[in-house]
């Protein structure tokens, strides 16, 4: 009989308990277990975003490289305008995977094989430049490429190859045509074996993917959930620091009257604006992979229609913006669009960074966060 | 903004006193507990920035606001003066009186430059050595400046490297050390890092009366991801350095060395358990008053490591989540600072449980703290 009763009571105990939290934890009972929400913010990163997107990437660049090999077969008018129109997609492909630098994007400087940005002094574009003007033979095979500088190894070097005042050159046949168009189909393979590679990775159950979803005290590079959850996080921070940092702020200069659109990145094949879009896009769609809301508390659920919101707006503020930035920044309208937009950005960083953080409960030190 | 605040009763009833005439003898006796000082930067509640120089239970004394965050601070002791840095990129110094006897006065780097964040004084405290960024040219220098003529800057050295970071003095008190972390980075792009993969970081050793670079030593090839940052000097005279490495969590590589004088640099070995919870970055090198203990603190593994400085062996570790000042204090142990306010009195003998001296969570204690004795 006291067995029936005790659980009889358990069992409405249990009952009631159920009751209770669907009274005064509204939204749901995972956030009991924060390591489990972790555990299922990364996975949903993972899943969601960065394996399907380093597939696309792979994709884009393939295409990209077979674009390449249609042109130089037969070079006309119409096949250089499919290559732009690819070289574009891979420049907005590396734009949404380029903020998600850990694991094998930056294995062996890949990040930078396949872009190396930054380049203030124009390295890449200069020995790119150097190499056709001399028709260096040792850019003409994958192996030697690739113990050459990185600057000279992918996208970066592929602008001053394929475009901007390469088009007649190519159009025109000849020699020069001949090697620019041998160096362009080895940086095409080039980024085509990297993201295949990258990709691969990414896909593979005891790859990069299981060190972030099996954390543990043997787990060589995360200890935790929380540290699994800190780092796809921090990609999303790391993400808008890049746009900011590396891509408009150059841009916008020291004022409305001294804007800087010559260094802007990819000018000179007019992607500038593409780039910047699809990044923003990017981190956009991430985090809505990320499917924050059910880990939120109701004080914080505000958080996810607001981070989002914020981002939809800068891409219909970008939308506005037109190429080449070298006329259009000129007009003091435009500047301040851009300059709204930089601030934007800065607002959803700083949201990202520290309310959301302590919204889904991952530290993210003072000292941790952008170390010195 | 007051330049300075200074709470009087603070400094009356602790040492700041001794540096006043006439004090009676009871409050000389009183010091006796009470003449360990420490200094640091930090975010206060509302988001500003300070400098502050505060007693070991945690109370502030002098309190200096800054214009922007700051990183580390550098102390004449014979003189009470320091010298308090923007944290890179920045551009403004702060210097002031330890006791607040004198108004701070800042000065900056000159155009196209900016500091990194720490500087030494030369012994006898008329020069500045501050390790400074020449961004347009991509190339590490040190600031020489005259303290007793407006902080003036009257000449340079080449740092022997990319990206200096911390500068010390070496025992001999001639001999500056310099950690160049091999980062080349521009205002332009904030902090982004241009040059990955050709980074090459260095320590170097420059005469600090003729700018000659002495030495220049570099971890080898296969450790060019390690960014040398910041250092200590035991009390043998050797060189304890720390690293930040630059590539992926997959890779743990050591990160804390030693270079003894007339010798290379070595990395010592510390157990993969150790070296994931330093998660491949070393925020802070320390050395015990008494020159035998070494602490390293990782505000990203959230943990701090003690030395033997004679034999290299590791002889305990604390975990503090974003712990990363530490500083000497009298016992031979540390005290030790986090980004949630708090701070410890911790040291290889504390068995893994640092007891908590203060918290006050509505501010971050920044990187570096420096403790000193009057």
């Amino acid at each position: 009989m006291r067995t029936y009763l005790a659980s009889f009571v358990r069992a409405n105990l249990v009952w009631l308990g159920i009751v209770f939290a669907g009274a005064f934890v509204p939204g749901g009972t995972a956030r009991a277990d924060v390591a489990e929400d972790h555990h299922r913010f990364v996975a949903n990163a993972i899943d969601g975003y960065i394996r399907p997107e380093f597939r696309h990437f792979s994709r884009l660049l393939h295409v990209l490289d077979a674009q390449i090999g249609d042109f130089c077969a037969a070079p006309d008018a119409a096949g250089y305008e499919k290559m732009a129109r690819a070289y574009s997609d891979a420049l907005a492909g590396f734009a949404r995977i380029g903020f998600l630098r850990f694991g094998p994007l930056i294995e062996d400087h890949r990040l930078e094989r396949i872009l190396f940005w930054p380049d203030r002094k124009s390295t890449g574009r200069r020995q790119a430049e150097q190499a056709v003007a001399e028709h260096d033979a040792s850019v003409l095979t994958l192996n030697s490429l690739q113990g050459k500088s990185v600057a000279m190894q992918g996208l970066l070097a592929l602008e001053p190859v394929l475009f901007d005042e390469a088009r007649e050159a190519l159009l025109s046949g000849g020699d020069d045509a001949t090697f620019r168009c041998g160096y362009a189909g080895v940086i095409g393979a080039n980024l085509a074996e990297m993201s295949d590679s990258i990709a691969a990775e990414w896909a593979a159950p005891d790859g990069y993917a299981a060190l972030l979803l099996q954390p543990g005290p043997d787990n060589v590079a995360y200890r935790s959930d929380q540290e699994a959850a800190s780092q796809v996080l921090g990609a999303l921070t790391t993400g808008l620091q890049i746009v900011r940092d590396q891509w408009i702020g150059p841009i916008l200069g020291s004022g409305p009257h001294r804007p800087k659109p010559r260094m802007a990145l990819f000018r000179r094949s007019g992607n500038s604006l593409v780039m910047i879009e699809a990044a923003v896009g990017g981190l956009r769609d991430y985090l809505a992979a990320l499917d924050i809301a059910p880990m939120l508390d109701e004080q914080d659920a505000w958080l996810n229609g607001s981070l989002q919101f914020e981002l939809s707006n800068v891409l219909e503020k970008l939308r506005e913006l037109k190429e080449p930035l070298t006329k259009t920044l000129r007009n003091p309208e435009a500047y301040d669009k851009l300059a709204f937009i930089d601030v934007v950005l800065n607002s959803v960083r700083d949201s990202a960074s520290e309310e959301l953080a302590i919204a889904l409960k991952i530290q993210v030190g003072f000292n941790a966060l952008d170390g010195d | 903004m007051p330049l300075m605040e200074i709470d009087r009763r603070a400094l009356l009833a602790g040492a700041g006193a001794g540096l006043l005439a006439g004090l009676a003898s009871r409050q000389l006796a009183a010091m006796e507990e009470t003449d360990t000082f420490f200094l640091s930067a930090r975010k206060e509640a509302d988001g500003s920035y300070a400098v502050v120089v505060f007693t070991p239970e945690g109370k502030d004394i002098v309190r200096v606001p800054l214009p922007g965050r700051g990183h580390d601070v550098t102390l004449h002791e014979p003189s009470g003066r320091a010298v308090a840095f923007a944290r890179r990129p920045g551009t403004f110094a702060a210097a002031f009186d330890i006791f607040g006897r004198r108004e701070p006065t800042f000065f900056a780097s000159p155009e196209n430059r900016h500091f990194y964040g720490h500087g030494v004084f030369s012994p006898d405290g008329k020069l500045l050595y501050a390790t400074e960024n020449d961004f347009e040219n991509g190339r590490g220098y040190l600031g020489v400046y005259d303290t007793t003529d407006g902080h003036r800057r009257i000449a340079e050295f080449d740092s022997g490297g990319v990206g200096p970071h911390e500068v010390l003095l070496m025992l001999d008190g001639r001999t500056l050390v310099v950690a160049n972390g091999g980062m080349e980075t521009h205002p332009d792009y904030g902090r982004t890092i241009l040059n990955l993969p050709t980074m090459k970081p260095t320590l170097a050793l420059i005469d600090r009366l003729t700018g000659d670079i002495i030495a220049c030593h570099d971890l080898g090839e296969s450790e060019r991801l390690s960014s040398i940052r910041h250092m200590t000097i035991d009390g043998q005279g050797a060189v304890w350095f720390g690293c930040q490495f630059q590539g992926d969590k997959t890779k743990r590589p050591q990160l804390v060395g030693r270079l003894s004088r007339g010798g290379e640099p070595e990395l010592l070995s510390s157990p993969m358990e150790i070296l994931r919870g330093f998660n491949n970055y070393i925020g802070s090198v320390m050395t015990s008053r008494d020159g035998k203990t070494i602490a390293t603190s990782s505000p990203r593994g959230g943990q701090v490591v003690y030395w033997d400085a004679e034999s290299g062996a590791i002889l305990g570790r604390d975990r503090v989540v974003d712990v990363c000042g530490v500083a000497p204090r009298p016992g031979n142990d540390f005290l030790i600072s986090d980004g949630a306010g708090e701070l410890l009195a911790a040291g290889p003998a504390d068995g893994g449980n640092p007891s908590l001296v203060i918290r006050n969570s509505r501010v971050s204690w920044d990187n570096h703290m420096v403790g000193f004795r009057i």
